[in-house]
C-alpha cells in the first residue's frame, strides 16, 4: 500500500494529520486481505464502497494474491480471490 | 522497479515463483533486507514484528530461506554514519552502495506513515538511501 497512492493509518501515532500516507508511486490503490476472517471489514461489498471514494483504480486482493509491478506492468499473481475496481 | 505487492507474504507456489523470476535467482541464492518500521505504530505491533522475523504470523517472508536476510530500521538512519551501513552489509571495507549488495527489500505494512512522512522517516532528507532502495531493489510490501 506504501507504493501506491492511497494509504492508511490506524491513528496509533502521533505525526501530523496531514502527513503523507503513501509513497505515490503507483497509480492505484491496493487492499489486501480481501475476505480475511480476522478483517470483517474487508468484506468486498465494504472494499467496493471504499474503492467507489476513491479516485484511481483499486485491487482488492485476498491472501493467495499478490500483485507483481515491473517497469509499471501490472500483473496479477493469484490462487486465490481477487478484484479490480476500475475507473 | 520491480515491485512483488503481497497481502500476506509469499502464500502459495505461484507468488514463490513470481518472485523467483523477479530476483533472476533462487531464493537461496539471493541476499535480502527486511523493513519492520512501519508495524510498529499498530496494536502489538512490536509483537507482530517479531512473528513475522520468525515466520509464526501470516504466510513465508523472513523465513522463506534467503542466503541472507538483514534488517534496516528505517527512523534509525537519520542518525547512523553512513558508512556504517555500508561496511555493515559489505562486511569488508568496500564502499559500494547497499541495495548493489542485495537482491530483494521485504517492507512488512502498518502504519506506512512511518515510510512515507516527511515528519516520520524523513524520507526527503535520506535520498541517498531512499532513491537507491527505490530505483535498484525489488521491493516486497507485505501487509499484515
Amino acid at each position: 500500500m506504501v507504493m501506491t497512492c492511497f494509504g492508511t493509518t490506524y491513528g496509533c501515532h502521533t505525526l501530523p494529520e496531514e502527513s503523507d500516507k503513501s509513497l505515490g508511486l503507483l497509480d492505484f490503490a491496493l487492499n489486501p486481505h480481501l475476505d480475511h476472517e480476522w478483517f470483517p471489514e474487508n468484506a468486498l461489498s465494504s472494499l467496493e464502497k471504499l474503492a467507489g471514494t476513491i479516485s484511481v483504480p483499486s485491487y482488492m486482493i485476498d491472501d493467495a494474491t499478490a500483485i507483481k509491478v515491473v517497469d509499471g506492468i501490472i500483473e496479477v499473481v493469484s490462487e486465490g480471490h481477487w478484484k479490480l475496481h476500475k475507473k | 522497479m520491480k515491485l512483488l505487492l503481497t497481502s500476506a507474504g509469499i502464500s502459495n507456489q505461484s507468488i514463490h515463483k513470481a518472485l523467483v523470476e523477479l530476483l533472476g535467482k533462487s531464493v537461496a541464492e539471493a541476499k535480502a533486507v527486511f523493513v519492520p518500521t512501519a508495524i510498529y505504530a499498530i496494536r502489538s505491533g512490536g509483537e507482530i514484528a517479531r512473528k513475522v522475523i520468525t515466520g509464526t504470523i501470516g504466510d513465508p517472508f523472513c523465513e522463506l530461506g534467503w542466503k541472507s536476510l538483514a534488517m534496516l530500521e528505517l527512523t534509525a538512519l537519520t542518525s547512523i554514519k553512513k558508512e556504517l551501513w555500508f561496511r555493515r552489509f559489505t562486511g569488508r571495507w568496500r564502499r559500494l552502495p547497499i541495495p548493489n549488495l542485495l537482491d530483494a527489500a521485504v517492507w512488512v505494512g502498518g502504519t506506512f506513515t512511518f515510510i512515507a512522512s516527511k515528519d516520520g522517516l524523513r524520507w526527503p532528507e535520506r535520498r541517498e538511501y531512499g532513491d537507491d532502495l527505490l530505483r535498484n531493489d525489488l521491493w516486497l510490501p507485505y501487509t499484515p
